[in-house]
């Protein structure tokens, strides 16, 4: 047992020690949790100076966002008290220097762990993105779980709008892309999946893709992006068609004509299965790609009540629309942009590496030749409480 | 000659090796193996972990021939008293050389994940500090720390994985065997070295309370690690794919910043995960700290152990603070694994020959 | 800078107490004159004016002169009056005593005068000293170098009362008291077994205090009782006042903020651990009774655990689990939390806690700080002050000051809350000491996070569990059942199993008999379904 005089002095000593080292180190990592600035978004533009970035960081006021008792004040309009987030712009060469830019002007830091969006401009997309994503992959502050989109216009808009249902615009955004269970007409997917397809496909993605409007931003359709380069768009119902390629269909809905002629029926799709095969390999490789959706009937004319020979033409009806939809994907992906985004080459490198080895060097030209036969099957599994 | 006549048991031998082995390193493991083989990296982990094993076999088998002795006694006893001497000199420097890697890897991760602004000393310094107060209590309560930490540290980590498999696409795990056979080997010798830490065994062998059962320890230890290391690796190849995967320092580490928990309870995972990772690196550094000052004790007769670990202190700090950056200590970790080959398998296989051949030790004794 | 230190700290051991030392010799045997007698006794006890001294004659000729000593207050004093002075002055006034019967005078008035229930023969000024400072009545008899000492010991003492420190729902009622033999005889009443074995020693040189050494031999470990008999022989203090006072005296490692030995003041406690195989330490003076070897398990449990069905007694176990880490390291977690990883919280969390922290003077540290000190200083004073006061200071403290700090925008409502749940969770744990020492971790954790976030907590979870790892109660592991676990112990351990499959004591004992429990509830049905087979 060590004696009390030494374990005084040790704990004399251990004291010291702790209190110097507390005075020494001033808590390197230590900020409280106000002097922060949790950045909800960030938007990248083109500066009209020429080369360089116009990056605007979407800032929450706390003070606003909690202070607001009673939902009721911040209804009606948005514009009775404080505003709950107000966007910051700055002119730099990149993000991560842009963020410094701020701290001239702003007197807490910018913290980027709860950064819900990244918009891109449609300038500096066509562009290049290399330069911009670079940091999203090399610091850890930025999370892999936010969400990224191309803007049709101009990023400082979407940072702009004023949200009438949520109290951040960060937030509404983010929940934007929860609803792909209620919409298969835009591209579902973070940072993580976007960094993904960049560095698996040689810098060719399916992005989302944003258009602005006052007090809200439709996420339909989709972005193309070939060599890290944005090089056109793509319809709402051609991205449904890539959706079902790609087997990320879990929601949506398809409206035909009914069986009767004389109205609308909608099929509501509860999930889909896609099943795509190699047919052949030679001279091009010919792929086969069966789709089968399932679905409810939520709504046909007044009037018409679905027996079972009405149920085969919706059905017939629902997976010829489907199929033209795949169809209408496939083309403007194969013709137009002629880029691999139906991760056909994926397809070929993970299941059939040897032919993928022949192949991988003229892929690009020989996407667009690629033969694609669709065949899809729809099933209903319910009508509804009416006959 | 023990300096300490405390005895640990077979399960807390498992348990000692199983947290050694474990350690910070797994959390690069996923890029080295997805650089060398692509998707078919996976099975080089699987791969390693055999010849690991094999090789942990020699180790196990010097175990069983000399049951009273340490690695020091035994070498000099079999090849003489200068050789190994020698011998016992370079195992000092092996396990001092890589308990201050894996404290600097440690380091690493937490400078780039957790503790941006903190001196990297700093962290270095408190491991070290707190490992080596364990370490004064010799080789029991350091068996029985690596007994408790065990379970507290792999359920939270399988746990925390398992959050990952919603995400997970395991077609990323194909093509398979798409890699020359000869670039598995090299790649598999290249991998090994991520499952040093049975050597300790080499010093803790005659602290085994029944030293016959030492290869059941080494199968139940070496089969868990494998696994795990596997399971790790999967889930990350399919979980951010094996190109992310490449480019990705710790891609280990990454994922888990992908993960939410479930519930919402916490956004993000990663400073949990940290945690659980400081624990993994404790209990590597107490291993190999707590082996290279034993063998230092053994080898210079002293009877102060708590002596040396302190001795032993400033060194560990200095070597690990060599490297100037992630990228030097990476080349470092690599040198560590030459060392590991060289310490743990090409030694102690002359060493077991020479033995079999001059007909010394065995179970006669 | 040394010479600071040795000047600091060099306590001199005084040995001032050794020079007090008045306890009368036990070789220094008792004359043949009562006269001499007495007055070497007033020696002994001159200025004590509470010793009452009686001179009395008996028999018809008034031949045999005697003298009662005993101390005035702590006899019964109808006992001296009905059981020793009637007996020998009116009842046997007729019988024809003669001096000539000699020695067998004295054992007659032993054996067959006195009524009294519990004699002792004496011959030495040492335990006659010691008799009358303890209560007993001592008689002395002329020409004989002999002294009784007759146990009238009666004083005013508190009856057996219901444990406050220890209350359960589902259980006996009754406490130890202050009293020696009462106590003793708590614990006799539940376990009647000729084995539970009590040896008395007595410590403090000043306050000759009664201390017990009961254990279960065949049960208890005769290591464990050994030790601790030897650890007890050692103590040489001025006065035992309190078993806390043994407590610190015989503790492995005082440096720990852990308490080594468990307290209670519950019998059924007591005799739950006798079964397991404890040795059990009874103070005179003090309702607190020591148990010993302590494991970190025990002092979370609840006689309560062994009483409800094991679902409940499982899950408040696990809650206690909880509460016990919550009581360490909420504060040190919030601040690691918000201060270091914001990025860890719910973005709306974050959001709120930061807008609530918003015109805050200090930071989320000082906060803390500030708040669990005077949480503790709430704490401290609602225990000093009487009762119903003391738990309104509680409530009052609690809400009324915290609700003004946080109006007044001192601290930030969410600190409250943390403060609260910490301050709560340590009212779970079961085990005052133990839940003041996690207390007292609290300020070292919040200094560790401050320091370096989570890291900085989870090296002080290492160190901590470094120490309990390496820390011993009487040779057992603190930690046990936790390491070297073995599944049959496992069934009373974070979940407690069902009654009938705890069939073994728990193993930390190392207790020499084993089976605790015989699931013996189907022998009679098997039985029967012999005997239906039979049929």
């Amino acid at each position: 047992m060590i004696s009390s005089r030494r374990f005084f002095q040790r704990c004399l000593l251990f004291g010291l020690a702790m209190l110097a080292f507390c005075i020494i180190s001033a808590c390197w990592d230590y900020r409280d949790i106000d002097r922060r600035i949790f950045v909800g978004g960030v938007g990248v533009d083109k500066s009209l100076q020429g080369g360089r970035l116009k990056i605007s960081f979407l800032i929450p006021i706390v003070r606003a966002i909690a202070g607001g008792e009673g939902g009721g004040s911040g209804g009606g309009g948005g514009s009775g008290g404080e505003k709950p987030v107000i966007v910051e712009g700055t002119v730099a060469d990149t993000i991560t220097e842009g963020a410094r830019n701020l701290a001239l002007r702003l007197n807490r830091d910018l913290f980027f762990e709860h950064m819900r969006i990244v918009v891109i401009g449609e300038e500096v997309a066509r562009n290049g993105l290399e330069s911009v994503i670079n940091p999203f992959m090399r610091q850890t502050e930025f999370n892999r779980r936010s969400r990224i989109a191309i803007v049709q216009g101009k990023a400082e808009n979407i940072m702009g709008i004023k949200t009438i249902i949520e109290k951040l615009p960060s937030s509404y955004l983010d929940s934007l892309y929860g609803n792909a269970s209620f919409s298969g007409k835009f591209v579902e997917g973070d940072l993580g999946d976007f960094l993904h397809q960049i560095h698996s496909f040689g810098g060719n993605a399916l992005m989302s893709k944003m258009v602005p409007d006052t007090n809200e931003v439709n996420i339909g359709g989709g972005a193309v992006i070939k060599h890290y380069k944005l090089v056109g768009w793509l319809s709402e119902e051609e991205i449904q068609g890539i959706n079902f390629f790609l087997g990320k269909i879990t929601g949506g809905s398809i409206t035909v004509d009914d069986p009767r002629g004389n109205g609308k029926c909608t099929f509501v799709i509860l999930n889909a299965h896609r099943k795509l095969q190699l047919s052949a390999e030679e001279p091009v490789p010919e792929f086969e790609l069966k789709v089968l959706a399932e679905g409810n009937i939520s709504e046909a004319t007044e009037g018409v009540s679905i027996d079972i020979e009405d149920e085969e033409i919706i059905e017939r009806r629902v997976s010829e629309k489907i199929r033209n939809e795949i169809l209408k994907g496939t083309t403007r992906l194969q013709d137009d942009y002629r880029v691999d985004l139906l991760r056909l080459g994926e397809f070929l490198h993970k299941y059939h590496p040897k032919l993928w080895k022949i192949y991988e060097s003229r892929w690009e030209d020989l996407f667009p030749d690629v033969k694609i036969s669709v065949s899809v099957t729809a099933d209903i599994k319910n009508i509804g409480v009416t006959k | 000659m023990l300096t300490n006549n405390d005895k640990i048991t077979v399960s807390q031998t498992v348990a000692l090796l199983i947290t050694t082995m474990l350690a910070t390193g797994i959390l690069a493991l996923p890029r080295h193996v997805a650089n060398i083989a692509g998707s078919d990296g996976w099975l080089l982990v699987i791969f390693a972990g055999i010849t690991a094993f094999a090789s942990s076999l020699i180790v196990g088998a010097l175990v069983k021939r000399f049951p009273q002795d340490t690695f020091i006694e035994y070498s000099q006893k079999v090849v003489g008293k200068a050789p190994g001497f020698f011998l016992g000199i370079i195992l000092i420097l092996y396990f001092i050389f890589l308990s201050a890697m894996s404290v600097r890897v440690f380091s690493e991760v937490m400078n780039a994940f957790m503790l941006i602004n903190t001196p990297r000393g700093f962290i270095i310094g408190t491991m070290l500090i707190t490992s080596a107060y364990l370490m004064r209590h010799g080789i029991e309560p350091i068996a029985r720390t690596g007994e408790i930490l065990l379970p507290v540290l792999v359920i939270p980590i399988f746990a925390m994985y398992l959050t990952a498999l919603p995400r997970a696409d395991f077609s990323e795990l194909l093509p398979f065997l798409d890699t020359p056979a000869k670039t598995l080997a090299i790649g598999t010798v290249q991998t090994a070295y991520n499952f040093l830490g049975f050597e300790i065994l080499l010093m803790v062998g005659p602290y085994m309370r029944s030293p016959e059962r030492v290869m059941w320890a080494l199968y139940f230890a070496m089969g868990f690690i494998t696994l795990m290391y596997l399971f790790i690796v999967v889930i990350v190849f399919a979980s951010i794919g094996v190109e992310d995967t490449r480019i990705l320092m710790w891609p280990a580490m990454s994922i888990i910043r992908t993960i939410m928990a479930p519930g919402g309870v916490f956004e993000r995972l990663d400073a949990l995960a940290l945690a659980l990772w400081t624990i993994a690196s404790f209990t590597t550094i107490n291993g190999m700290y707590y082996a290279g000052t034993l063998a230092a004790a053994h080898l210079t007769g002293a009877r102060e152990f708590k002596f040396l670990v302190t001795v032993f202190l400033p060194w560990v700090y200095l070597i690990s603070i060599i490297p100037t950056n992630p990228l030097d200590t990476m080349r470092w970790t690599r040198l560590s694994g030459m060392a590991g080959l060289v310490t743990a398998v090409i030694i102690p296989a002359i060493i077991l020959a020479t033995s079999i051949v001059t007909k010394k030790g065995g179970s006669t004794s | 800078m040394t010479n600071v230190f040795s000047k600091l700290f060099s306590g001199k051991k005084r040995d001032i107490y050794f020079e007090m030392d008045i306890s009368p010799d036990k070789n220094k045997k008792l004359k043949k004159n009562i006269k001499e007698n007495e007055k070497q006794i007033h020696e002994y006890l001159y200025d004590c004016d509470d010793v009452i001294t009686r001179d009395f004659y008996m028999g018809q000729m008034q031949k045999h002169e005697m003298a009662l000593m005993y101390i005035d207050g702590m006899v019964n004093k109808n006992d001296v009056q009905e059981q020793i002075m009637k007996s020998l002055m009116l009842l046997c006034r007729n019988s024809p005593l003669e001096y000539t019967l000699g020695q067998n005078f004295f054992n007659m008035v032993k054996e067959g005068l006195l009524t009294a229930a519990d004699v002792k023969e004496v011959d030495n000024f040492g335990e006659v000293v010691l008799g009358i400072l303890s209560g007993d009545t001592i008689l002395f008899i002329d020409k004989f170098e002999k002294a009784l000492i007759i146990s009238t010991r009666g004083w005013e003492k508190r009856g057996v009362q219901e444990p406050t420190t220890e209350a359960v729902i589902r259980g006996p009622r009754d406490g130890f008291t202050e009293t020696y033999r009462v106590n003793i005889a708590l614990i006799r009443r539940r376990i009647k077994d000729p084995n539970l074995k009590v040896k008395t020693i007595k410590l403090g040189r000043h306050t000759r205090t009664d201390v017990g050494v009961l254990f279960i031999q065949g049960v208890a470990n005769p290591n464990i009782v050994d030790e601790v008999l030897k650890r007890l022989n050692t103590i040489d203090m001025a006065g035992v006042l309190e078993s806390g006072y043994i407590e610190q005296m015989i503790e492995g490692d005082w440096l720990s903020p852990f308490p080594q030995l468990r307290r209670t003041e519950r019998p059924d406690v007591v005799a739950a651990a006798l079964m397991e195989g404890n040795v059990v330490i009874v103070t005179d003076n003090t309702p607190f009774v020591l148990l010993c070897p302590t494991t970190l398990l025990s002092l979370l449990q609840s006689p309560e655990d062994y009483y409800e069905r094991w679902y409940i007694a499982s899950m408040i176990r696990l809650l206690r689990f909880t509460a016990a880490f919550f009581a360490m390291t909420f504060p040190a977690l919030y601040i690691a939390m918000t201060a270091f990883h914001p990025g860890m919280l719910p973005t709306d969390l974050a959001l709120s806690i930061a807008a609530t922290r918003e015109g805050v003077p200090f930071s989320a540290v000082v906060e803390a700080l500030v708040m669990v000190f005077s949480l503790e200083v709430l704490r401290e004073a609602g225990v000093r002050l009487p009762g119903p006061i003391g738990q309104t200071i509680g409530i009052v403290g609690g809400l009324v000051v915290g609700e003004a700090a946080v109006r007044a925008g001192i601290v930030s409502p969410i600190m409250v809350i943390v403060v609260a749940v910490n301050a709560i969770s340590s009212f779970a744990i079961p085990n005052y000491s133990l839940a003041i020492g996690f207390r007292l971790l609290t300020f070292i954790f919040i200094f560790l996070a401050a320091l370096a976030g989570l890291y900085g907590v989870m090296l002080g979870l290492l160190w901590l569990t470094v120490h309990l790892v390496s820390l011993k109660s009487f040779g057992v592991h603190y930690l046990s059942p936790f390491v070297s676990f073995r599944f049959s112990e496992g069934k009373d351990f974070v979940v407690r199993g069902p009654m009938p499959s705890m069939e073994i004591r728990p193993g930390y004992t190392r207790p020499e008999d084993m089976d605790r429990i015989n699931d013996r509830r189907h022998d009679n049905m098997e039985k029967a379904e012999d005997e239906n087979a039979d049929k």
